[in-house]
């Protein structure tokens, strides 16, 4: 197979890209018009059902799914995709006026993640099969393992009850960000870690590690400028799904903390049948999942040389 | 220092008229005493003649001294009756005056209803709410079911007593006209809106039209509004009479001014038509007793108390002006975070938490556990309408199947063990003080739980083997549905109904009720309003939105016209009672228990609704104290 380059590897991951979010919408469209009935949350029990039939049609709920699907793919392609039923105001502008909230909150969590997983990785791998190690194995584990929803209401009743440090929920400074960050990024940075760890342990006895020792590297050099890099590979790869994860993790997490960011609006408008905001969120949640897997396949060459000689 | 304080002191240092006459009185005696005793003459002739005269003069004087003296005597008698009367009089005059001043000092100092002096005007109250999302448009659909903003910003024309759950003014009163075919809607001068703007009856005409989507004022000259059903029995064109009057021509229904007056919000048609549907929905104004400051949605909303409202302290039976100066809903999905909240000290009141989650705060201090009274009885309907089986038979047609169900589920054993144990058992529709059956009526009706009893029941029905059945309830609705259903399904085994239990959430499942073809049981609730009208509209009339359980075969649907056109509020009562009964003698439906509701909230705070329901709809009523 001959080397590509990188703007048909862009195009391709571009193509493909747009056929995921397609599918994705075409499924969640279909699949809520079966399952939920808005007009029975925007009524009461005194409302008829010629009252409810009226409402139906004035929110394009009526007549052949099909011709729903057709008229929803044309006006999707318009990025228009209605208003909200609760609050009748464009579906799409809803969701990007949450969404600064979620992506500080994604990015504070991913950062924890990263700042707390890779060192605590390269500690563990350096000192590998010593307590330092089995301590580090032992919060991973430990991470993975706690569900973030028991794990945030843990949080803010020692750190906001008990301690009153932080505020128990809410946005506003920075204190509000910290025990949600811990929440969302933990999971993260347990994953981290333990690719950092084995990434390391594989660099740490190649060749070239033992190369740059004979060429009397220092050690401090050899780990942080030639091993980690390469131990970084798998992380990158893993970065993509973890912002998947971060973005559907923001659902629970912003339950918990009150954060008004995109994941609980997302939460809101599946419970009601909010469609034009449920499908808004999804458009632009799987757009994101979408374009950060293309930035990380664009970001191997970069990391590893090896990708890079390969495409021109 | 109080005005009344004053006054006391004030009275304490005047000298009392009475005083003032009893000195006076002295004093006058004592001059004219004075005065007689300086009297004489000094003239002297002969001395025969002196002798004489003398002695003529003494007899004289003697005579005048005797007259004089019983002059003096009868000017004392006559000063003391004087003084008497004067004194008599000057004590009923005093106690006039101390009356008329006492009656005075009530005139002027009621009964100091708001109890200035024990609350803090100055404090802002921060409740812990689910959600706070949708739009501001009151009449929007999915709007009106918000409880963070229409109960608390928004009139509605009427109310009803938080005691006697009679209809009392709000914004207006009514009268009918026209042998009850209208009624006029008396609007009270001097209520505004939000921005100052007299609320007239231009307002409740566009209203009630923009509610039924009459109303041409935006671009499309269509609106569909959300809340098009309260609406229905208006019956034609409302006209506006006067600035404060408009007559409302209404289907002949007694319920009219019930479900148009004290259910439909008042919208500013100056507003709505200077915005149009969507910017008064970005923008909306109201008219009540909070005003709207911000809304951030999913975020907080804030509201801050309307001075201008104009029913004050007088009546604490009803909505009025509030007491905090502030109300801030601070959103809080997760209900532990809400209790967390409560205790970081970020909140002051969180008025739905459930039971499990509040009942250690009972005996702590630093807070009052609320207790909702009863409300909402749970309650399960079994689908008569329609065929169960294949050959058109249908067990709950039959009333000992009906009153076996009742007498297999342990109602008290279930509120105890799951709920608060202040559940009471659930009657019907009709609250006590609307017609609904007094203890001493309903306790020697009540099913109780004897198994015996229903297996002979159900055995005389033709069911000794049982059969089944689907159940069908609601996951999240009310606290706990998912366990009594559960627990409901277990004791019906016993007797022989074999349920299959589905738990979906409330809008699917009130599609599902709503279609009335679907076989088997389906556990909703009854009333949760003052006047059962809506629920018996809804769930008891043959045809209603939701009626599964219909009985063309007894007189319920001659007691639900009954009610429905008897104008006479305490005949109606005694059809409402009627109705209940029947319902209940019928074992219409198997019978459950009223939700209690539990919160909590600081316990500087007092929130005292007369028994109802602490929730969105009653901010005005939290008083924060002084501490």
């Amino acid at each position: 197979m001959g080397a590509q380059s990188i703007s048909t590897i862009l195009v391709s991951r571009i193509l493909q890209g747009i056929l995921v979010v397609f599918v994705v919408l075409s499924v969640v469209f279909l699949v809520s018009r079966l399952a939920r009935n808005p007009v029975e949350y925007l009524t009461t029990d005194q409302t008829t059902a010629e009252e409810k039939e009226l409402l139906k049609e004035q929110l394009g709920l009526s007549g052949p799914i099909g011709i729903q699907y057709v008229n929803f793919l044309v006006d999707a392609v318009q990025l228009d995709l209605g208003n909200s039923f609760i609050s009748a105001r464009p579906a799409l502008s809803e969701v990007t006026s949450r969404a600064p909230k979620t992506l500080q909150l994604g990015a504070a969590a991913l950062i924890f993640s990263l700042v707390l997983g890779i060192p605590l990785g390269v500690i563990a791998a350096l000192n590998r099969a010593t307590p330092t190690d089995w301590m580090a194995r032992f919060l991973a584990v430990l991470g993975q393992a706690i569900p973030n929803f028991w794990l945030g209401l843990i949080l803010i009743f020692f750190f906001a009850v008990q301690l009153d440090w932080m505020p128990t929920g809410g946005s506003g400074g920075v204190e509000h960000l910290v025990l949600p960050t811990i929440t969302l990024g933990l999971l993260a940075s347990a994953v981290s870690m333990r690719l950092t760890r084995s990434g390391m342990i594989d660099v740490m006895g190649t060749d070239f590690i033992r190369t740059a020792r004979a060429k009397g590297l220092r050690e401090s050099s050899i780990i942080w400028r030639h091993a980690v890099r390469h131990a970084l590979l798998p992380v990158a790869t893993i970065l993509g799904i973890q912002v998947g994860y971060m973005i559907a993790g923001t659902v629970i997490v912003e339950q918990v903390f009150a954060w008004p960011g995109i994941g609980r609006l997302m939460l809101h408008t599946i419970l009601v049948g909010d469609f034009p905001v449920m499908i808004a969120g999804i458009l632009i949640i799987s757009t994101s999942i979408v374009v950060v897997n293309i930035l990380v396949d664009l970001s191997y060459p970069i990391i590893d040389p090896r990708i890079r000689a390969g495409t021109r | 220092m109080t005005e009344r304080n004053y006054w006391q002191r004030m009275r304490r240092s005047r000298m009392t008229r009475r005083a003032l006459l009893r000195a006076s009185g002295r004093a006058g005696v004592g001059a004219a005493g004075l005065a007689l005793v300086g009297c004489g003459d000094d003239d002297d002739d002969s001395a025969t003649q002196v002798a004489q005269q003398q002695q003529q003069q003494q007899q004289a004087v003697a005579q005048a001294d005797q007259d004089q003296q019983q002059q003096q005597q009868a000017m004392q008698e006559q000063q003391d009756q004087q003084q008497q009367q004067a004194v008599a009089q000057a004590d009923q005059t005093e106690q006039q005056e101390q009356q008329a001043m006492q009656q005075q000092q009530q005139q002027e100092e009621p009964v100091d209803l708001s109890r200035e002096g024990d609350t803090d005007w100055e404090r802002t109250v921060t409740v812990a709410v689910p959600n706070a999302v949708g739009g501001l448009d009151v009449m929007g659909p999915g709007n009106y079911t918000l409880k963070w903003n229409g109960p608390l910003h928004f009139d509605r024309l009427l109310q009803y007593d938080l005691v006697t759950r009679d209809i009392v003014p709000l914004v207006g009163n009514y009268e009918w006209i026209d042998d009850f075919s209208a009624v006029l809607m008396h609007v009270n001068p001097g209520h505004a809106w939000h921005d100052g703007t007299p609320l007239t009856a231009e307002d409740v005409k566009f209203s009630i039209d923009r509610s039924a989507g009459n109303a041409a004022y935006n671009e499309s000259g269509v609106y569909e509004s959300g809340v098009a059903y309260i609406v229905a029995q208006v019956n034609d064109e409302v006209t506006v009479i006067d600035d404060l009057t408009a007559r409302i021509p209404v289907r002949s229904e007694v319920t009219a001014p019930n479900s148009i007056g004290t259910t439909m919000p008042l919208v500013p048609k100056h507003r709505v038509e200077e915005l149009g549907d969507e910017g008064y929905n970005r923008d909306g104004l109201a008219s009540g007793p909070f005003k709207l400051e911000s809304f951030e949605p999913d975020i907080a909303v804030r509201s801050v108390r309307n001075d201008a409202y104009p029913i004050g302290y007088e009546d604490l039976n009803r909505q009025h002006r509030p007491w905090a100066k502030e109300i801030i809903q601070s959103v809080r999905p997760e209900p532990v975070a809400r209790l967390a909240a409560i205790q970081a000290g970020e909140a002051d009141v969180a008025p739905s938490l459930e039971w499990e989650l509040v009942q250690e705060f009972v005996d702590e201090p630093g807070y009052e556990v609320l207790f909702d009274p009863g409300c909402c009885p749970h309650t399960i309907f079994p689908n008569t309408i329609v065929p169960m089986f294949e050959d058109g038979s249908n067990p709950y047609r039959d009333l000992r199947v009906r009153q076996a169900m009742n007498h297999a589920v342990d109602v008290e054993t279930i509120y105890t063990t799951l709920a608060t144990g202040r559940e009471q058992r659930a009657y019907g529709i009709g609250t006590r003080q609307l017609g609904g059956m007094q203890p001493e009526q309903s306790g020697p009706l009540t099913m109780e739980y004897n198994v015996e009893k229903a297996m002979q029941l159900m055995d005389a029905a033709g069911y000794g083997e049982g059969f089944e059945s689907d159940f069908y309830g609601t996951a999240g609705f009310f606290a706990l549905t998912d366990v009594i259903a559960l627990s409901v399904q277990q004791y019906l085994d016993v007797v022989g109904i074999r349920t299959n239990l589905q738990l979906d959430p409330l809008p699917d499942f009130r599609a599902r009720m709503a279609q009335r073809d679907v076989p088997g049981l389906h556990y909703y609730f009854t009333n949760q309003s003052a006047d059962p009208f809506q629920v018996i509209a809804a769930e008891v009339a043959i045809g209603g939105t939701l009626s599964v359980a219909e009985y063309p075969e007894t007189d319920i649907q001659d007691l639900v016209d009954e009610q429905a056109t008897e104008f006479d509020p305490a005949k109606r009562a005694v059809a409402l009672n009627k109705l209940a009964e029947r319902i209940y003698t019928n074992a219409s439906w198997l019978f459950l228990f009223e939700t209690v509701g539990t919160g909590i909230m600081r316990d500087d705070l007092e929130w005292d609704m007369k028994g109802n329901s602490r929730d969105y709809s009653g901010f005005w009523g939290i008083r924060p104290l002084v501490t």
